[in-house]
């Protein structure tokens, strides 16, 4: 027993160090820029990226390919990270800025892939190690306890790492200033501190931490790849969270003491069982959501010292609410119109393939609708709607196929069993609210993802289940108009469902505690109840839409449907376009489904095939969309309500100025002597 | 608020509680197998200029169009997958075509088909929809499309790793439906060959390959004690990608006195096993692979991989095997030629095998009726014999479906090299007697057609 231990130790160290260069360089950016950066692993892999292409592809010498991945590329993306977005995002709420995040941890990998076409190879291609690789071995304590070059790099430079940050935010100016400008920015320039530099100089010195992260750890896996260093940010940040953020010391530990911990786990657990089947690959997801959860300091815990980014203005009105009548009426009569247009070519023009991606697109609306609940109504942001509603596609399925129920009941049972589980998992962590909530259903995903959608009594094992399609008396919906008929049924029931809530008490409670939960219990609204049922109710819808998903496929493509990065990619869809309301949802989901084959795959083509003779475009990318999307969800912080609703807000105000001016020349004309 | 809600509820409840699924009194979907036509009785070479009007998708008086589905994009394994597999069908065409094509038709790769890892589903519907090609080739890492394709009928020839090619009677992969988890003589033999009598066995805890240990656990609980060995740690709970590293298993591995590791992984998954066992001083150890076919990795990796063993799906290019289809992707394909170049190669002979049995006023219900009617579909002796009145079906549990032949043809790394291991050229397959209970010698074998 205690040889496995020394065992796992000496096995459970290296590992441990990958950790804490993430750790490290999360808690740094944290303490030095006051972002929650989810976009530390795409950093990190920008920084791989470069030093692969440099190295590996080109043939560059490793120190120089290294050197320019960590000292230029990465400073330099740190820096117009900066000056273009988090400087402007000093006052923003901890929840604008995380959302920022997620919408660079989309973008940024794939605008690299697409700078420097980027693509992955086996690892003959992986980006190797800077001193040789791991076919070096020393064996300082015996045969059974072997180390690599690479490892006692790694480890070496966590160590100096450690120590020199330490140092510097202990013992240095600049580390006093740096933390003095995440505290206030306009108190520190009134004790002569240049806030724009000395933040610029400390988001390019976590980018850099960040780029050494990636090269350091590129051999890790076998090949260069931005998925993989998203999972080590996530275990990272596991480890961060021990230090709550802030303590290098308490993060480094943390980070050791997971590597060791998982090590001996393999080393303990029985194999082949669904034990270490499960708790193996999930062990830092599990520590990241129990430790959020239970570690009292960071229960309350304010990551924003500006206490104006507290208070959040209620939202404004949404731009329907607020046009004069005749523009209400000019706008619904435009939107029949096209709304008729549209049932016309569903029903009668379209091919199977536009039914079907119609299909997906309400289905994935529903889901939308649970995020508008989530996000738009109560303000929190949940990253794990995609896993409810995989709990709903499964169930569905698993009730149908393997019960022989009806699968509309299934669909409502499945969404009943998400908005249970949704309803659980709130009830410890709307205490915690703001970053560490999205953390912990982060945590909750990625378990789901390890854990849960693995078991072959929720996916149906290898061979996978078809989910059917419903049949109401005679009506049979296997045809895809007549299921699309169906969602547009249950879309406007779940639509209603939010109109209610958003206009009754639950609503009411939950704007006035996204203005100031102080000032709300201070008028005796308690955030448990509130929350705890709009939790419960955005997991209900995404569990139901997760359902029709799956009918509407007739099967549950759990991989391409529901994934955790699936999951985020919701999240910046929805708050891109409009989180706040039923056609924001709607909007998203449009976006989500047919942005890629109707916009980048044909409309755009067209268009460019047609007004110049001299390039042929096939189709576009798809890397544009995620990269569009993502880029649009760092407006979340100036535009809270979606760019098409703000574009609406403003388009609605030029016409209704032009309106009144119209109005106003005739009176002007008849005052006129 | 509360009460419209419920009362909603129990509306749609009441509503939902008198409904069915639809379908359920129908059959499962697939495709029809008509009545056989046995495969190449009704046609000799002089016939295929036979040219008569056809009215079927994608299919015209000079061209027989195909569309491909594989993976380019986002490929999570960072091999070339796609373009590898359509240059394999590329290159067949051409060198059919050269010899006049079929019904006095060419056949055209006309549209090939990024599935980016995740719009699979879409990409077929797309291919369905736009109902242009007669048939379509797939090469990809999901396949959630498998159900559109088998729906539409549409005759589908691929890179079969997926368990749905299974059930699905127009899916026709390069190997018959794939077996999760059967018990198998190959490795059991391997083990005996090389001399171990420890062995490891070592999967991701992913469905497919957790079921492929277990099922190389059975075969050595069954023929163990014939090859002299035994499996003495086994684990199918890994992280995908060995992203914890395999630290622990390795040590456990050692202690046990382990001398040979089968393992159910990808090829970078096998390179970090094969670092763990050179850090922890088993380099020496022999590692059976099952998807390492890949020359240039191989060489790369040379010393990691010393003397390992490496199963293809397919006569490995190290036989000088005869045969006319093997001599023919030599001299239309490039050097650069991969596994998966081979595998498009033998898809697209299975699509012409087919057009060619179902006779000059084919269609799409004839092709796979003629296929379906196939019993010893070998690609001209490229792969064990596929017998498809029986191999669309998963043979997990029911012998009856297995393939009548236990087949493998094996090379051995040297030198960074694939080199002939236990077969010879002229037979490249090592067979093993089905109805033998125990494990028999196998004979070295070819499938080449004779003449």
């Amino acid at each position: 027993m205690l040889e496995d231990f020394i065992r796992s130790v000496f096995q459970g160290v290296p590992v441990g160090a990958v950790y804490a260069l993430i750790a490290l360089g999360f808690t740094l950016t944290y303490k030095t820029a006051g972002v929650f950066n989810l976009a530390f692993g795409a950093q990190a892999f920008v920084a791989a990226a470069v030093h692969w292409e440099l190295h590996v592809h080109n043939g560059w010498n490793v120190a120089v390919s290294a050197a320019i991945a960590v000292l230029v590329v990465s400073p330099a993306l740190g820096v117009a990270l900066d000056f273009v977005l988090f400087r402007h995002l000093r006052a923003a709420s901890s929840g604008a800025r995380l959302v920022t995040t997620i919408g660079l941890l989309v973008a940024i990998p794939n605008i690299t892939k697409l700078v420097l076409r980027f693509t992955r190879h086996p690892s003959t291609g992986g980006a190797r190690g800077l001193f040789s690789g791991p076919d070096v071995v020393y064996r300082p304590f015996g045969d059974a306890y072997p180390i690599t070059r690479d490892e006692l790099v790694q480890l070496g430079v966590v160590v100096v790492a450690g120590l020199a940050l330490g140092a510097m935010f202990r013992f240095t100016h600049l580390g006093l200033r740096m933390r003095a400008v995440v505290e206030s920015p306009r108190l520190a320039e009134l004790g002569g501190v240049n806030s724009a530099r000395v933040g610029s100089f400390a988001w390019a010195l976590s980018s850099a931490f960040a780029g050494l992260a990636g090269v350091l750890i590129a051999p890790t896996y076998q090949n260069v790849d931005a998925a993989n260093f998203f999972e080590l940010v996530i275990a990272g940040i596991a480890a961060a969270a021990f230090g709550s953020l802030v303590s290098l010391p308490r993060a480094f530990a943390g980070a050791l003491g997971l590597g060791v911990a998982s090590t001996y786990l393999a080393t303990v657990l029985p194999t082949n069982s669904v034990l270490a089947r499960g708790l193996k690959p999930s062990l830092p997801f599990v520590v990241l959501f129990v430790w959020v959860v239970i570690a009292p300091g960071l229960r309350g815990q304010r990551d924003v010292a500006d206490p104006l980014s507290g208070v959040a203005p209620p939202p404004p009105a949404s731009a329907a609410d607020e046009r004069s009548r005749s523009l209400t009426i000019a706008t619904r009569g435009f939107w029949s119109v096209v709304g008729v247009i549209v049932a016309w070519a569903v029903f009668f023009a379209i091919n199977d393939f536009w039914l079907k991606r119609i299909q997906v697109l309400l289905a994935v609306g529903v889901i939308f609708l649970s995020i508008t609940v989530m996000t738009g109504i109560a303000g929190q942001i949940s990253l794990c709607q995609a896993a409810f509603a995989a709990i709903g596609a499964f169930a569905t399925t698993q009730l149908a196929v393997e019960q022989g129920m009806s699968v509309l009941v299934g669909m409502l049972l499945g969404g009943l069993v998400s908005a249970l589980v949704g309803g659980l998992l709130a009830m410890p962590l709307v205490r915690i609210g703001g970053v560490w909530l999205a953390l912990a259903t982060l945590g909750f995903a990625l378990f789901f993802h390890s854990v849960i959608a693995q078991l072959a009594v929720v996916n149906g094992g290898v061979s996978k289940p078809r989910t059917p399609r419903p049949l109401i008396g005679s009506i049979d919906f296997a045809a895809d108009r007549a299921f699309i008929v169906l969602e547009l049924v249950v879309f406007a029931i779940a639509a209603t469902i939010v109109v209610l809530v958003r206009g009754g008490t639950t609503g009411r409670f939950l704007a006035a505690l996204r203005g100031s939960e102080v000032a709300a219990a201070s008028i005796g609204i308690g955030q448990w109840r509130s929350r705890v049922t709009a939790f419960a109710l955005s997991a209900g819808l995404a569990g139901l839409g997760g359902g029709l998903l799956a009918s509407a496929q007739q099967s549950v493509n759990y991989d391409v449907s529901f994934s955790p990065q699936v999951g985020l990619f919701f999240v910046v869809v929805v708050v891109t376009l409009g989180s706040r309301s039923i056609e924001g949802a709607l909007q998203a989901a449009f976006g989500f489904v047919l942005f890629q084959p109707l916009i980048l795959e044909r409309a755009l083509p067209w268009v460019i095939n047609h007004i110049q003779p001299f390039l042929h475009v096939n189709a576009i990318s798809g890397l544009f969309r995620d990269i569009l999307f993502g880029l649009g969800a760092l407006t979340f912080a100036k535009h809270p309500e979606g760019i098409l609703e703000f574009q609406k807000r403003r388009s609605l105000n030029r016409i209704q100025r032009s309106i009144d001016r119209r109005k106003q020349q005739p009176t002007e004309a008849g005052s006129t002597p | 608020m509360r009460n419209r809600l419920a009362a909603g509820i129990v509306v749609s409840s009441l509503v939902v509680a008198a409904c069915g699924n639809s379908g359920e009194e129908a059959k499962p979907t697939s495709a029809p197998t008509g009545a056989p036509t046995a495969p190449g009785e009704t046609t000799t070479t002089a016939d295929l200029s036979t040219n008569n009007p056809v009215d079927e998708t994608g299919v015209s008086d000079t061209e027989i169009k195909f569309t491909s589905i594989a993976t380019i994009q986002n490929n999570v394994l960072g091999t070339d997958i796609g373009n590898a597999f359509n240059d394999g069908i590329d290159a067949y065409f051409e060198y059919r075509n050269s010899e006049g094509g079929i019904w006095g038709r060419d056949l055209v790769l006309a549209k090939k088909r990024d599935d980016q890892l995740g719009l699979n589903q879409q990409e077929a519907q797309a291919m369905v929809a736009e109902d242009d090609s007669f048939g379509a080739f797939v090469a990809t890492l999901q396949f959630t499309g498998a159900d559109d394709l088998n729906d539409a009928g549409v005759p589908t020839f691929g890179w079969n790793i997926h368990p749905q090619f299974a059930g699905r009677n127009s899916l026709y992969g390069h190997l018959g439906a794939l077996c999760f988890g059967c018990v198998g003589k190959a490795t059991p033999h391997l083990a005996r060959t090389i001399g171990a009598t420890k062995v490891g066995v070592l999967g991701y805890g992913v469905e497919n390959s957790a079921k492929c240990v277990d099922g190389l656990v059975a075969s050595f609980e069954q023929y163990g004690a014939d090859a002299g060995a035994e499996v003495v740690f086994s684990d199918n709970t890994l992280a995908f990608g060995l992203s914890g590293g395999v630290a622990p298993q390795v040590s456990t591995m050692k202690e046990a006195g382990v001398d040979m590791v089968a393992a159910c992984m990808d090829l970078n998954g096998m390179k970090t096993l094969a670092e763990e066992l050179d850090k922890q001083g088993m380099g020496d150890v022999v590692m059976t692979h099952p998807n390492t076919y890949s020359q240039t990795f191989v060489a790369e990796n040379a010393a990691l991989f010393e003397g390992d063993i490496v199963v293809p799906q397919f006569v490995p290019f190290e036989y000088a095997a005869s045969g006319d289809l093997r001599d023919a992707f030599f001299q239309y394909t490039d050097d650069d030629r991969s596994e998966l170049t081979m595998i498009g190669w033998i898809a697209a002979d299975i699509a012409y095998s087919g057009l060619r049995s179902a006779g000059p006023d084919f269609d799409r219900a004839k092709v796979i009726a003629a296929l379906n009617a196939t019993t010893d579909y070998s690609a001209g002796g490229l792969v064990v014999p596929i017998d498809w009145t029986k191999q669309h079906n998963d043979p997990t549990g029911d012998e009856s479906v297995r393939s009548s032949h236990e087949c493998f043809s094996p090379v051995r790394v040297a030198d960074g090299k694939f080199v002939p291991y236990e077969a010879t050229s002229d037979a490249p397959f090592l067979c093993f007697d089905r109805e033998s209970a125990g494990l028999d010698e196998p004979v070295a074998t070819s499938f080449v057609p004779e003449g």
